[in-house]
């Protein structure tokens, strides 16, 4: 549905590339998730598929046309939310945005008064629609912006930090919105900073890292990268526990065995290590203190584990 | 005409809502007209203007319509790339752009809801000086239109070459400045250009906002017909058809060289 080749571009007056060589392609109806730190591309990738900045060499397509010869429909089958929510004329209601840009859309007088009353409704505004935008508060803007990409019914969908700065419940409502779109077979391109929502949304992964695509993948094969594990010990909350117990333990452990960090918060113990961890060893060595073990964890490496390792890599 | 309603909604309901400050503008464009008609009874008391007798020597009529005048060439030059402008303050533009509508048509669209603006106001500004403050006035309203309309397209391709520097600039444009700098100073507007140093008549004579206001005072005073205005109807027709498509060629450079440098919603 998205094919991109061998991408390049280089803002004016910058050294380096804001893209270099990128070149993947989004499969239909899967969520494909751009991780990456700041600056990595992601927004630049997001403004060249959708044609608002014109790459210095290579190809983009949207489900089969060519943004430089078919651009306008190309620019028909993207719906696009970008990360600014300042995005609506403020003294119009949310609904006369709607009917404003679905117009320039195209969309017919009858059939965009039906559309915008669907469109709201699906992203739980239609009660607010008379609203003026200035009222909006933010996750109300960021569902606004994302019913307005869907107001012309695109198959394809990019979404630029769809829930950046709202409140933990509209990021959930918005995400439940991305879920459904895609069981309506919708193809989804979205950048994130929330890990954890990249791994529970996304079929596959890509990810930018000074404008180049290092790595696709699924989340598993992602977490397969290192095998990086976590313990975590909790010890009963009822016991005291003292600086030099803190110390002497985790000295010890770290004599016992092989580790990649360690922390001692409060009641909690984390140990992340790798493959040549000694379980036994470390655990003889908390038994030791004779301190209460309320419980004991293992986890695998998390997506951030994996993020935080590639964004160290060269 | 749909999309035309929608940018004109837009404009409404933006408009009124807004209500102090259109109630200050209304106030405003009253208090502007008394200004005027005070001003040429003052002017007026006991002086004859003989420059001023092919406009029919009513000193107000005249000011009037030079005003008139210098609105139409302000929203000509000005509401292309103030609607760039605009939409790149608002975080619109890049939608708008994303939409299936071309960015020449969003301008065009925008333009005309600011032409009709205009025009509202500068018929209500006519009635009022013709049925409150008596100015006689003979007006041919076939003629006095076909010269705002190529007034307008004639200007409107040097607004959007303006709109195509600015899309690149984002402030500072060269090409409106001068001319309206120019038009308010040679063409005519608050005194007969007669009264200019031979040479900067000639200047005068050589831009096409001389021509456009001598015919339109002509049309709205004289009741000038077509055929007596035809020398600069031709004119604001050949300026039209040759400014037009190097505005609309001006715009596609602009935007084409914001997208390649990643600046188009930077303002």
């Amino acid at each position: 549905m998205i094919h991109l080749n061998d991408i390049h571009y280089r803002y004016p007056k910058r050294e380096d590339c804001a893209l270099e060589a990128v070149s993947f392609e989004v499969r239909p109806g899967e969520i494909f998730c751009l991780l990456g730190p700041n600056g990595a591309g992601k927004t630049t990738l997001i403004r060249v598929l959708s044609g608002l900045i014109l790459p210095r060499q290579g190809d983009v397509a949207v489900c089969g046309f060519d943004l430089r010869r078919a651009e306008s429909k190309a620019r028909r089958s993207l719906g696009l939310v970008l990360g600014d929510e300042r995005t609506f004329y403020f003294r119009l209601s949310g609904a006369q945005n709607l009917e404003f840009f679905g117009g320039l859309y195209g969309l017919g007088r009858a059939r965009l008064k039906h559309r915008v009353a669907e469109v709201l409704d699906l992203v739980g505004l239609t009660g607010d629609s008379d609203l003026q935008f200035m009222r909006f508060s933010s996750g109300m803007r960021k569902r606004l912006n994302l019913a307005r990409a869907l107001l012309h019914d695109p198959p394809v969908l990019l979404l630029d930090e769809p829930t950046s700065s709202v409140d933990p419940e509209s990021a959930g409502s918005i995400r439940r919105i991305v879920g459904d779109l895609k069981e309506r077979g919708r193809t989804i391109l979205l950048t994130t900073h929330d890990l954890a929502e990249a791994e529970r949304l996304s079929d596959r992964v890509g990810f930018l890292k000074r404008g180049r695509l290092t790595r696709v993948g699924t989340v598993a094969e992602y977490k397969a990268l290192i095998r990086k594990k976590r313990l975590t010990i909790r010890f009963d909350s009822s016991a005291k526990i003292t600086d030099l117990q803190r110390r002497c333990l985790t000295g010890d452990i770290r004599r016992a065995t092989e580790i990649d960090g360690l922390s001692f918060v409060d009641h909690e113990l984390e140990i992340n290590y790798n493959g040549k961890f000694n379980v036994n060893a470390a655990l003889y060595a908390v038994s030791r203190t004779g301190l209460p073990i309320a419980s004991t964890r293992t986890e695998e490496a998390s997506l951030e584990d994996v993020f935080l390792a590639l964004a160290r890599e060269d | 005409m749909y999309k035309i309603f929608l940018f004109l909604k837009r404009m409404i309901v933006t408009m009124f809502s807004y209500k102090t400050a259109l109630a200050l503008g209304v106030v405003g464009g009253f208090v502007g007209l008394l200004q005027f008609s005070f001003m040429g009874q003052f002017l007026e008391d006991g002086n004859t203007f003989p420059a001023l007798q092919q406009y029919g020597g009513n000193l107000l009529a005249y000011l009037i319509i030079g005003s008139a005048f210098t609105s139409f060439v302000g929203v000509s030059l000005n509401s292309f790339q103030g609607t760039i402008r605009s939409e790149q303050q608002m975080g619109t533009l890049e939608y708008l752009l994303l939409s299936n509508t071309r960015l020449e048509l969003v301008l065009i669209y925008a333009g005309l809801v600011s032409f009709l603006q205009a025009v509202v106001n500068v018929t209500l500004l006519l009635l009022i000086v013709i049925f409150v403050f008596g100015i006689p006035m003979d007006v041919n309203l076939a003629a006095a239109a076909l010269v705002i309309v190529l007034t307008i397209t004639s200007l409107s391709g040097i607004g959007l070459m303006s709109a195509g520097v600015i899309i690149v600039t984002k402030v500072g444009d060269p090409i409106t400045w001068a001319f309206t700098t120019l038009t308010g100073l040679l063409s005519g507007v608050l005194f007969p250009v007669e009264y200019l140093p031979p040479w900067l008549q000639t200047v005068s004579w050589m831009l096409p906002t001389t021509h456009a206001l001598h015919a339109l005072r002509l049309t709205l005073i004289q009741s000038a017909s077509t055929a007596e205005i035809s020398q600069q109807l031709g004119l604001l027709l050949i300026m039209s058809l040759v400014t037009l498509p190097a505005g609309f060629l001006a715009v596609r450079l602009g935007f084409d060289r914001a997208r390649k440098a990643g600046t188009l919603a930077h303002y």
